[in-house]
């Protein structure tokens, strides 16, 4: 992946020099001339073309949508529709067709047809599904009139493609990105900031994730067959891998758009810290669970067909039925469509299911719980008691990631059952698994990659510990002198050239998100 | 109806919602003063009071709204 490359580093050189050299008017066709430069290096070239056809599409109909608007809503409303439409098909097209393919084929096996259908083969553009939910939010904010349409079309070009955020977000709004298009002054302390989260981006990603994930891959090969407590070690594993990779890629991100000035939104708030899998997704891939709920389930709940079955509902069943039903209605179709969000197959609509139905079994029971909990003197503001719907919290997301691991819903339900199966679980199976896995590789090698990781999350700990303050890191380390200032640096930098997996021999690994 | 006859009925809908009746709602009532008051709870509110009043809120004021008062004023305005 390009981002984690020297490649990079030298472009994002490159740019900021050009970006603080040319006049304030025009730095951003400076970033806009980056981002096609960044697309057709870590991109498919003729992909542009779907690029393009998003760009051009909700420039015209936002500025469409807004003149007529007030005038002849029928109008606005379909110009919106036919601007959905044809972005929303592209993205269906390119990441879902296949899904679409193998179903119907299935469908056409049941009456012994359909041996001729093939997948298609088709590229899809660079982060196809994180622009596209961008185009989405705008149309709609500039329909809903809480948003004032781009007029240049160069400039909603920029917005759909800034390149920090090309490949794997944040999904930003617009209202949020209309600094792009500001005159920025120099800055040292901000470039200064933006380069040392990028460097935080590395440890996680380079120190992190990419040694552990050599040996997750090993635990989740479907061939393996690991069971019982060391499953339960590797999902823990990976989860881990899973956040250094995606945090770290945001790390990145968002560092690289400091040094110009422009500051994304957060996709991360300390997720692990939740007490539940509700509060979770509000700080697990942010961006995506408020474009959701914005986007699908708001429009959802305030449909003439929601609103027709609350009505009915409440005159047949009640109150409480009347408001639950429909709403966890909606939450069902937000959580189903999280879930195949993230690809074209079962087992992502298996994880956003799951996810759903703890969702709604947390709110169900929430009343009960407090209840309960008073009659036995718990207080909810107890340490221990965080602590432990923190961890539950922690298993519960596992589970659902037992899903967005495994390549098929059988595989996936295979782990859960391989985690639970008591036989499983004994120490003595532990230690035969151990043997198995010891044998796979050179232990020596595991030992080394482990102290690695273990010296990143040392440092991932130290940024959770000034999270938790709400103080900033980078703050910190401006305020302290010269040598510990540079001491601290160069400690981040050796532990990234020590201990990160990387250089000639290094296969680029993808960021997990990277491939959405 | 006058402003006062909207704010009782718009506190009875909040009794609703939230099923609490000993909620008292003002003017200057936000998110901030009740506890369960959260973004599912305000579409389902908002919802509720376009039932009760027969029009359908622009999806601008849902989002901008910062008050009670400012609900008061859309409705004032549309019924």
């Amino acid at each position: 992946m390009f981002l984690v490359t020297f490649g990079f580093l030298v472009f994002m050189a490159v740019t900021i020099a050009a970006y603080y050299l040319v006049p304030g008017k025009i730095q951003w066709v400076v970033l806009l001339l980056a981002s096609a430069v960044f697309y057709f290096y870590a991109g498919t070239p003729y992909t542009v073309i779907y690029l393009l056809v998003t760009i051009v599409t909700i420039w015209a109909g936002s500025n469409y949508i807004d003149k007529v608007r007030d005038s002849d809503p029928g109008k606005a409303k379909r110009a919106l529709i036919a601007t959905l439409l044809v972005n929303i098909g592209i993205l269906a097209a390119l990441k879902y067709m296949n899904f679409f393919i193998s179903n119907f084929k299935s469908i056409c096996g049941l009456f012994g047809r359909g041996q001729g259908i093939q997948p298609v083969h088709w590229a899809a553009s660079l982060g196809v599904s994180f622009y596209t939910l961008q185009a989405v939010s705008y149309l709609v904010d500039v329909y809903w009139g809480t948003s004032k349409p781009q007029k240049n079309l160069l400039k909603v070009a920029l917005f759909t493609s800034y390149f920090p955020q090309m490949s794997s977000g944040p999904i930003c709004r617009y209202h949020e990105m209309e600094q792009l298009y500001e005159p920025h002054k120099f800055d040292y302390q901000r470039l200064c900031f933006g380069m040392q989260r990028m460097l935080f981006g590395f440890i996680k990603k380079l120190v992190v994730a990419e040694n552990l994930g050599v040996y997750v891959n090993y635990i989740f090969d479907e061939n393996a067959n690991y069971n019982g407590t060391f499953l339960w070690l590797g999902l823990f594993a990976y989860v881990v891998q899973l956040y250094a990779d995606f945090s770290g890629c945001m790390d990145i991100v968002l560092g690289a758009s400091e040094c110009f000035g422009i500051y994304m939104p957060e996709n991360f708030n300390r997720p692990f810290h939740s007490r539940s899998i509700q509060e979770f997704w509000k700080r697990w891939h942010i961006t995506l669970g408020t474009f959701a709920q914005d986007y699908i389930m708001y429009p959802i709940l305030r449909s003439k067909a929601w609103t027709k079955m609350r009505k009915s509902l409440k005159v047949k069943y009640g109150k409480a039925m009347s408001k639950n039903v429909p709403t966890y209605l909606a939450m069902m179709i937000l959580w189903v469509y999280i879930g195949i969000w993230h690809g074209g197959a079962w087992n992502y609509v298996g994880e956003g299911i799951w996810f759903g139905i703890v969702v709604m079994l947390g709110q169900l029971l929430d009343r009960r719980l407090k209840r309960v909990m008073e009659l036995l003197g718990i207080s909810p503001e107890a340490r221990w008691w965080h602590c432990f719907q923190s961890a539950r919290t922690a298993v519960i997301y596992g589970i659902g990631v037992y899903f967005f691991r495994a390549s098929s819903v059988r595989q996936a339900l295979h782990y859960v059952k391989a985690s639970i199966s008591p036989r499983c679980l004994t120490f003595s199976n532990f230690l035969m698994q151990w043997q198995v896995f010891s044998a796979s590789f050179p232990v020596k090698e595991f030992y080394k990659a482990m102290i690695c990781v273990g010296i990143g999350v040392i440092f991932m700990i130290v940024l959770f510990i000034f999270q938790a303050k709400e103080k900033s890191f980078y703050q910190w380390l401006a305020d302290r002198n010269l040598v510990i200032r540079w001491c601290i640096l160069y400690l981040m930098l050796f532990t990234i050239i020590l201990f990160g997996v990387y250089g000639p021999e290094y296969d680029a690994a993808q960021f997990i998100y990277g491939g959405f | 109806m006058s402003r006062e006859e909207i704010l009782k009925k718009v506190n009875e809908i909040f009794w609703d919602v939230f099923d609490d009746d000993s909620i008292v709602v003002t003017e200057d009532t936000t998110a901030a003063d009740i506890e369960d008051w959260d973004s599912l709870t305000h579409i389902t509110l908002i919802s509720e009071v376009e039932s009760e009043f027969g029009f359908t809120f622009a999806m601008k004021d849902v989002l901008g709204m910062k008050d009670v008062g400012e609900m008061l004023d859309i409705i004032e305005k549309e019924i």
